[in-house]
């Protein structure tokens, strides 16, 4: 089947075949996007959360904001629509207790952004997986809307669908 | 072993600072970066009885964009330390599971093979081991470019090996799309590991020793 993979900074568009995913999420925030009827989805994986912060620099897919909007774009461009589809969050772990500084708990951030940017596009979340620990892996197949999710717990790999 | 330091530097310069890097700058990092190697490798050996050697054997400079896919999803033990004061940065020490398994067997005089599980005993000596290196390194840097370097005390991760560095990208995303990645290579009795170091330095810092190591040869 085919697979398209999305780095860091990254978001890919698809409509009813394949899957889409994206490898160890850890502060990063991983948003897919799902229209039902049209079968259309997307996944965007962003780095920071709002561009305006960090002053605009550099790709603007990075941000969760800014990313959310061209992934939108794209999105519609195949024909989905907005209003009629289902968002599912995954990411904003907080990986070691050493990191103290508040600048550097992004990944909190980066989840209260993304769900934030999705009221205001007026998109409904319908699942999340955020926080704690661990990364995660997540796989969104274009034919259900589905999302496998690939998580690490006791040093072995879980699995849920969402 | 993997030695990973991610750098930052101030973005407009940074950016086309790390991609236009010459071969000259890349030569005296690499130069630096395996002095504090193979002081990581003494105090390693100091520590275990055993010979060790590690080296750096270049720089990699990526787009952040691109991590994830030249790192693998494999699961990794990683020990993590941030540095700050003259030098910021992220070090990480990367270890497999059988090769932590192998270590502990090596460094507790067990025949290989005899330790089967992470439990906290070989947590703890993952820990430590991945603390004497990134110290040492982080040490030896500092002398050598006459800066204070501070560090955190080690903290122990397993996960996905882009989840662990994730934050680390995060931190110098602020600045620019690309990341320096060092890498080490590491040889316990003559046995390669997979592990390594890596660290991830922080641009403006990475622009700093980059000046003072110039200046030096100038």
């Amino acid at each position: 089947m085919q697979e398209i993979k999305v780095g860091i900074g990254d978001y890919a568009v698809g409509k009813k075949v394949g899957i889409i995913s994206t490898y160890g999420l850890g502060s990063c925030v991983g948003i897919t996007l799902y229209d039902p009827l049209k079968k259309v989805g997307g996944l965007l994986h962003a780095l920071l959360p709002e561009a305006t912060h960090y002053g605009n620099k550099g790709n603007p897919a990075k941000y969760v904001d800014t990313g959310l909007q061209l992934l939108l774009k794209d999105f519609q461009k195949l024909g989905g629509n907005p209003r009629r589809s289902e968002a599912k969050i995954f990411g904003g772990a907080h990986m070691f207790t050493n990191v103290a500084s508040d600048q550097l708990k992004i990944g909190a951030r980066n989840v209260e952004t993304a769900k934030r940017g999705l009221k205001r596009l007026g998109i409904k979340l319908v699942a999340e997986d955020t926080g704690g620990k661990g990364g995660r892996t997540i796989y969104l197949d274009l034919s259900t809307g589905k999302v496998r999710m690939r998580k690490v717990s006791g040093g072995k790999v879980v699995e849920k669908i969402y | 072993m993997d030695f990973s330091v991610v750098v930052a530097v101030e973005y407009e310069n940074y950016e086309e600072h790390i991609k236009n890097l010459d071969e000259f700058a890349k030569s005296a990092l690499v130069e630096t970066f395996n002095i504090g190697a193979s002081r990581a490798a003494d105090a390693l050996s100091e520590m275990t009885g055993l010979t060790v050697n590690i080296t750096v054997p270049e720089i990699d400079i990526t787009s952040i964009k691109a991590v994830p896919e030249k790192v693998g999803e494999d699961i990794k033990t990683a020990v993590y330390i941030q540095l700050s004061g003259g030098f910021d940065g992220h070090a990480f020490f990367f270890m497999d599971f059988e090769d932590a398994l192998a270590m502990f067997d090596l460094m507790t005089g067990m025949p290989t093979g005899s330790t089967t599980e992470l439990d906290e005993m070989v947590q703890s000596a993952v820990t430590e081991t991945g603390n004497i290196l990134i110290s040492a390194f982080a040490n030896a840097l500092s002398e050598f470019l006459g800066i204070e370097i501070n560090q955190t005390p080690p903290d122990l991760a397993i996960d996905f090996c882009p989840a662990i560095l994730d934050f680390a990208l995060a931190d110098i995303g602020q600045y620019c799309d690309y990341t320096m990645l060092l890498k080490t290579q590491m040889m316990v009795e003559g046995v390669e590991f997979r592990e390594h170091f890596m660290i991830l330095p922080h641009p403006i810092s990475m622009k700093k020793i980059i000046d003072t190591l110039l200046e030096g040869f100038a």
